[in-house]
């Protein structure tokens, strides 16, 4: 049993909800709804799904398997030292994505820290190529990784892993076969998170990995193209990025808003 | 239960009502900044003419002290769609026929006057690690290009080059406005870039220039609309188009139009 709602709490909710579904559906009133079939069947619309969906998939593992690490370590410290690699590892969720994206071009970029020294050892260079857009969008990817995993292990019951420790499985045995499975369902949630956040990535992905039809122009930098020359295009373009969108929080709803 | 719910509200309502008046102060505010504010003339600038109106504008300040000038600086595409969805500007210098057509039939602003042309060039990198003398060389394997997008009349340039020549163009970046060509060529992230002929001579220090030829009838010409006919829109035009602005441009490098 709840109280009443009271009216006024009501009556703003409602108001703000509508204000907030103005602009989707005005963009929605605008889609050239018959033309889309011969729109999205053009060449660089295509292109622009397969790299997005590529790209956005491989970071989504990629942020998985590296923030995982380091969700169990920060899960696992507490003090000042926890604070700062927390907040550091979180910065690339709250930086603006062209400031990730410039930070990753001092770092992998050709002239680079780090970028000079593997072109000169293996002749790769990050920017402008698949792993750049990759790369950019793991990047932003992967602090929500840490956060999500990192929040359900700690609400983990230790004893299940003295339990198995102390029946002689050895400490990275018990991580993969009994603490990981125990937050498999935040795991899954992680990952669609960063999925979902490397989808609609376009700041780092243009600032780092450049625009290039057909090898780094992923779909929302190929919206923001198309808005000065093809509109239409770039409606449609942006239908399909709300529908994916839209699909992963319907199916996300059990985990985030578990019904009552 | 009465007894109990009655001294909370009583320290709940205030705060309640602070908020809201905070959210309202603050509603205000932001509305207020969104009007359009009396003695500002907003003039509406493609990229490749920042150096030129930077150069030109204390011209106008002279003659209106009391006016504030704002410039709003982009590739000519998305200053034509910022101002068909709806922002305000009093004077628009664009680059490409294309654009200002579209701002012509768009909108209400007044006929265009050509004020130079532009021609493109292509600019490389002295990071480069490879031997690029001529225009073929682009064509090499290894070699990062940029060029504007298409909807920047640089692109629209680049591509149209690119047709007439069979010089594949399709592995370059394609980058929102010249100015961003031009400063990725500079920080060695690309080998070689197409930008415009004024855009390479303010950096001729710094890159190599190879020089299209043959195809000096490629060129994108650059024009003024006003929104309206006040005194100060007049003398606007009046400064882009007198002798001062006609010798600036050339010393930039532009094309008499």
């Amino acid at each position: 049993m709840r109280t009443r709602l009271p009216r006024r709490v009501r009556i703003v909710a409602l108001l703000v909800i509508a204000l907030v579904a103005t602009p989707l559906i005005s963009l929605l009133l605008r889609v050239p709804w018959a033309r889309i079939p011969s729109i999205l069947r053009q060449e660089f619309v295509t292109d622009a799904l397969v790299l997005s969906l590529t790209s956005s998939v491989l970071a989504a593992f990629i942020a998985l398997f590296l923030g995982i690490p380091v969700a169990i370590l920060l899960s696992r410290l507490d003090g000042l030292f926890a604070s700062v690699t927390r907040a550091v590892m979180m910065l690339p969720m709250v930086l603006p994505p062209v400031v990730g994206g410039a930070a990753l071009l001092f770092a992998f970029g050709r002239r680079g820290t780090l970028g000079s020294a593997l072109e000169d050892a293996s002749g790769v260079v990050l920017p402008y190529s698949l792993g750049g857009v990759v790369l950019a969008n793991a990047f932003v990817a992967m602090p929500f990784v840490v956060l999500t995993i990192e929040g359900s292990l700690r609400g983990l019951d230790s004893r299940f892993e003295l339990a198995a420790a102390s029946l002689g499985a050895n400490e990275f045995r018990t991580m993969i076969k009994v603490v990981l499975p125990m937050v498999r369902s935040s795991v899954i949630a992680a990952g669609v998170l960063a999925w979902a956040r490397a989808l609609g990535e376009f700041g780092a992905t243009i600032t780092f990995a450049g625009n290039i039809p057909g090898k780094t122009q992923t779909l929302p930098l190929a919206v923001f193209v198309a808005m000065e020359t093809d509109q239409e295009a770039a409606l449609a373009m942006s239908l399909v990025l709300i529908l994916v969108s839209l699909g992963v929080l319907l199916t996300m709803r059990d985990r985030w808003w578990p019904a009552r | 239960m009465n007894e109990t719910m009655s001294p909370m509200r009583k320290t709940r309502e205030p705060t309640v009502h602070r908020a809201y008046a905070i959210f309202l102060l603050c509603a205000c505010v932001l509305l207020g900044s969104c009007r359009t504010s009396e003695g500002v003339f907003t003039v509406f600038v493609a990229s490749s003419m920042t150096e030129f109106i930077n150069i030109m504008l204390p011209e106008l300040a002279a003659e209106f002290p009391d006016v504030q000038v704002q410039v709003n600086i982009a590739g000519s595409g998305t200053l034509v769609n910022q101002i068909a969805e709806g922002a305000t500007a009093d004077a628009v210098l664009l680059a490409g026929a294309s654009q200002m057509d579209r701002l012509q039939s768009d909108t209400a602003f007044q006929p265009p006057v050509s004020i130079a042309r532009n021609t493109l060039t292509v600019v490389v990198s002295s990071e480069t690690h490879r031997e690029v003398n001529t225009i073929s060389d682009l064509q090499n394997s290894g070699l990062q290009g940029a060029i504007c997008v298409r909807g920047a009349p640089c692109g629209a340039l680049a591509l149209e080059f690119s047709e007439t020549t069979n010089l594949d163009l399709s592995g370059t970046t394609r980058e929102p406005n010249v100015k961003s060509v031009l400063a990725k060529v500079l920080r060695g992230e690309v080998d070689y870039g197409f930008v415009y002929r004024s855009d390479a001579r303010l950096a001729a220090s710094e890159v190599r220039t190879i020089d299209l030829e043959g195809l000096d009838l490629l060129t994108t010409s650059y024009s003024v609309a006003l929104a309206n006919s006040d005194e100060i829109s007049l003398s606007f035009l009046e400064i882009l188009t007198g002798r001062k602005a006609a010798m600036t441009l050339e010393d930039l490098g532009f094309l008499k139009p």
